[in-house]
């Protein structure tokens, strides 16, 4: 039995559980673990729209002019240093496998977040899946009545990329916060999950009724696969209805402990979300805190953001590591690029492709180092530069999929997951 | 035995002047005496209500109108199937399908079609033969971004393997792309036949955002290393000349009547467009066809298409005229001649009926598609194209945007919704009538009576309350704009 088995025949349990105070469930993949049963990986994008500022947060360069104000602060591991900012960050520091050697080559917003993606730039002949699709097809479950790949609070014409050439199947359910007042109640739910407010509940299930006799009688009269396939994707497109996504969304299950840790934001309560969703099976989850893009103003603004970040970052690795999940949840943190190690005239700082950070934790990853090295200015990667493909192909790696496996177009062309001749960062997952 | 008599006709020289209805009388005898030879029942033919929508949706990408389907359907005149076929193929809606669809079929996977779609769109409306078509495309120079045949080169990614793979399968119905890098397990191509068909377009790509013309006739696969020389795939050798470019060499093997690939891939994508299955076999393997299964019917249409000078929309029109294209449809049917099946909409047609339905709010450029809500309609319905007119790939997120989302929603709100409001507040109409316009504008036909009763019993659950005989109008057309009728043509 693995997690995703249980979670879906005994959801109901579940929330029985949670009603008597029980919400954690940190007996879940214990139970799965004691079945003797390699339990499901998973992972998790922190999608840090805009492009962080790489100097400000894991890579700073005390004394140096290009530093600016922030100063570094210890975490438990001997020399791993970041920004003052992140102290709860610092204090998991166990847990972080920082590169601070990412070397990309394309500086535009949208077409550097589909880059970091699909590992691919956009224009070409190929509709190249997101990497959430590609996760969802290696490591969800099609039978589950959740979607295996969720996006949460996606930004735009930035935001939404789909399955691709992988198809339907694997596209991503969006998920919209209403409200970006942090101190407003985050109200997390699915498009679309509920019918508009004006139509009265009467009228759905006057609605439902004739929508299925009409099913019944095309299925009658016309029958064949496709006939059934529209009655099936329905049936679990209303079960999600019905049930509100096996309860995901009911946050206030969390005792206000846990929700306040999180942080009371649409990013911190977005990455809570995210944890309730993969305890119900769901394999890939995407969180974006969007406002990176710090062009003036860059510090308070990164400030601001760092104190959105490190709590919701940081508790869902204690959180996720309570439960027993980090081990099989990889938790990746990245934006399409970084900003310029020089500082603007408006105290901003501008796109840089050239030298900026990624995170990664959970799932195996070697926490506690820092990879890579961009010198004293952070002006361009000294030491061990790593690309795209690279990057992707370790994220790939560390939740047990191989990068170089094959997916086909519909015309039959073989794509590999990502691009060939990428090279795993051996001292993060080896 | 019977099938060896079918057999014996063997090949009829083409007539250049035969016409649509002869090319459907020729389709129905043949396709008659491969059904009897097989032993199936012949099908009915289909109700004027199935074939109207049907012609729309295959024609134009779109379902009639309301007063389009009420004038159809309540005509008595003789000829009036032909009629709308013809008034259709001189519909500007026909260009506009024909080359998305066309667009999509050379190009399949390109994100970059607008252009090499906008050209084509001309030269359908224009009915150019379609081995002119070819031969634009094959030979076209300039700028690979503005509307003209220099725009398949940037739709496909104008590089020699790209253009080989596409070419061999958009305009031969070949899949030559294993080939790139090894010789084809279950064919006869080898590495030569790919890049020997690469080496014609080892020059397009020189300039960047250009298409150019250059002399060379040798390529070096990418992989591997080996140079290979300019070659066809069957026949002789190609004889280059001093000043001629080899992609116009090419193009005079490829868009000919003596290319047995060119005209059957046509024929065969055409019907599969308007029937919902190829002719015969799978649409992109007409290599691995068996010998029978080409002679029995594919060959000999090929030649009458060649014969007419490659006339699309005589070819289109000999078809919808058969007994073939009107008979009722079947649930599951074995792909080839059998008969008809069930087909889903594709995520276009799936937008244009909403709009034609609902009669949704224009956006820039004039399409409701470039409103931010259809642009996001439009995205998640194509994350749900098949692969085939029969798959249905919607899943949840589809689902939830029909059942939900802001555009059905509207469209099922009283206040907002035109078409809602024109039925339910037209104090002439009865409540028949109304349902009647619901269905028409959904459906493209009129309720059955047991329909009819099951709908006024919603409509009069509350004889008293004015308002709730209203909404049940718009529940009504909620569930027929989420029924699998909405999205599956019969």
């Amino acid at each position: 039995m693995n997690v995703r088995e249980f979670s879906r025949r005994d959801f109901v349990r579940m929330s029985l559980a949670s009603a008597f105070g029980v919400a954690a469930c940190p007996w879940l993949p214990r139970l799965a673990a004691a079945a003797g049963k390699k339990p499901a990986k998973a992972c998790l994008v922190l999608w840090m729209s805009g492009g962080p500022s790489q100097t400000d947060t894991w890579d700073l360069k005390p004394g140096h002019k290009n530093g600016g104000p922030f100063k570094e602060i210890a975490t438990p591991v001997l020399g791993l240093r970041i920004s003052e900012h992140l102290p709860k960050l610092a204090a998991v520091g166990k847990e972080l496998g920082i590169i601070r050697s990412m070397t990309t080559k394309e500086g535009e917003h949208a077409r550097a977040t589909q880059l970091l993606h699909t590992g691919q730039l956009p224009g070409g002949p190929v509709d190249y899946p997101a990497l959430g699709s590609m996760m969802a097809k290696e490591l969800g479950d099609s039978e589950h009545d959740l979607p295996s790949y969720v996006t949460i609070s996606p930004q735009g014409a930035f935001g939404n990329f789909g399955a691709g050439f992988l198809g339907p199947q694997y596209a991503p359910l969006s998920v919209s916060g209403i409200s970006d007042n942090p101190n407003a109640r985050a109200n997390l739910t699915i498009d679309f999950l509920k019918p508009d407010r004006s139509v009265a509940a009467s009228d759905q299930e006057t609605r439902r009724k004739l929508l299925a006799e009409l099913q019944g009688d095309f299925a009658k009269r016309h029958g064949g696969d496709a006939a059934a396939a529209q009655a099936a994707s329905y049936r679990k497109a209303q079960r999600m209805v019905d049930t509100e996504a096996h309860g995901a969304f009911r946050l206030d299950e969390e005792s206000a402990k846990m929700r306040d840790a999180y942080g009371r934001s649409r990013f911190g309560q977005g990455c809570l979300l995210a944890r309730r969703l993969l305890e119900r099976g769901v394999s890939f989850v995407e969180v974006t805190l969007e406002g990176w893009d710090t062009h003036q103003n860059n510090f308070e603004a990164v400030k601001n953001l760092s104190q959105t970040l490190d709590p919701g970052f940081s508790t869902l690795l204690s959180d996720l590591k309570d439960r027993g999940m980090l081990a099989n949840t990889l938790v990746v943190w990245m934006g399409e690029f970084g900003r310029t190690p020089l500082i603007n005239p408006g105290a901003g700082r501008d796109h840089f492709p050239n030298a900026w950070s990624t995170v990664l934790a959970g799932s195996g990853i070697k926490g506690g180092q820092a990879v890579g090295n961009t010198g004293k200015d952070g002006a361009a990667v000294v030491d061990r530069p790593v690309g795209v493909a690279d990057f992707l192909a370790t994220v790939f790696t560390a939740v047990g999929v191989d990068p170089a496996k094959e997916n086909k177009t519909w015309e039959g062309r073989p794509i590999s997951l990502v691009p060939k001749g990428a090279k795993v960062i051996e001292e993060l997952v080896g | 035995m019977l099938s060896l008599v079918i057999l014996s006709v063997g090949l009829v020289p083409a007539n250049p002047n035969e016409s649509p209805a002869e090319l459907a009388a020729w389709i129905d005898s043949r396709l008659e005496a491969v059904r009897r030879a097989k032993g199936h029942q012949a099908r009915p033919e289909a109700g004027d209500d199935v074939f109207l929508r049907r012609a729309y949706l295959e024609l134009t990408g779109a379902i009639p109108s309301v007063s389009e389907a009420r004038d159809f359907l309540e005509s008595t005149s003789a000829g009036k199937r032909e009629r709308l076929i013809h008034s259709l193929l001189d519909d500007k809606r026909f260009s506009e399908h024909y080359a998305r669809l066309w667009a999509r079929t050379m190009a399949p996977a390109g994100n970059t079609r607008g252009p090499f779609e906008v050209w084509l769109r001309g030269e359908l409306r224009k009915n150019t033969p379609f081995d002119q078509i070819a031969k634009a495309i094959l030979t076209a120079k300039g700028n690979a971004a503005s509307a003209s045949p220099a725009a398949f080169y940037s739709a496909v990614g104008n590089s020699p393997e790209r253009l080989a793979e596409a070419v061999a399968r958009g305009f031969m119905g070949i899949r030559l792309g294993c080939a790139q890098c090894h010789n084809h397990p279950f064919t006869s191509w080898k590495r030569e036949h790919f890049w020997g068909l690469a080496a014609f377009f080892a020059s397009t790509g020189a300039v960047p955002g250009q298409v150019s013309d250059g002399f060379a006739t040798r390529i070096t696969a990418t992989n591997g290393g080996r140079e290979y020389d300019a070659k066809f795939l069957e026949g002789p050798s190609p004889q280059f000349s001093e000043g001629r470019s080899p992609r116009a060499v090419l193009a005079d093997w490829v868009a000919t009547p003596k290319n047995r690939y060119f005209a059957a891939n046509v024929v065969n994508r055409v019907w599969q467009d308007l029937c919902g299955s190829g002719l015969v076999s799978t649409i992109d393997d007409l290599d691995t066809l068996e010998d029978e299964e080409r002679q029995q019917i594919l060959d000999e249409f090929a030649a009458k298409f060649a014969a007419s000078g490659f006339d699309l929309h005589w070819l289109i029109e000999g078809i919808c005229l058969s007994k073939a294209y009107q008979q009722t449809s079947a649930a599951n049917i074995e792909p080839g001649l059998a008969g008809r099946p069930v087909r889903t909409l594709s995520p276009d047609q799936v937008f244009a009926a909403l709009d034609q339905a609902l009669s949704l709010k224009k956006g820039r450029g004039l399409s409701p598609k470039f409103t931010p809500e259809g642009q996001n309609l439009m995205a998640r319905l194509d994350e749900a194209r098949g692969s085939t007119p029969t798959d249905f790939k919607g899943g949840i997120p589809q689902a939830l945007l029909l059942m939900n989302g802001p555009i059905v929603t509207r469209a099922t709100t009283l206040e907002d919704s035109l078409t809602l409001r024109a039925v339910v507040e037209a104090p002439f109409l009865k409540e028949t009538e109304k349902l009647d316009t619901l269905y028409l504008a959904a459906y493209s036909r009129l309720p059955r009576a047991d329909e009819r009763d099951r709908l006024l019993k919603i409509v009069r659950v509350k004889p008293d309350d004015r308002e709730a005989q209203r909404q049940a109008y718009a529940n009504i057309f909620w569930a027929l704009l989420n029924s699998p009728e909405f999205i599956l043509c019969p």
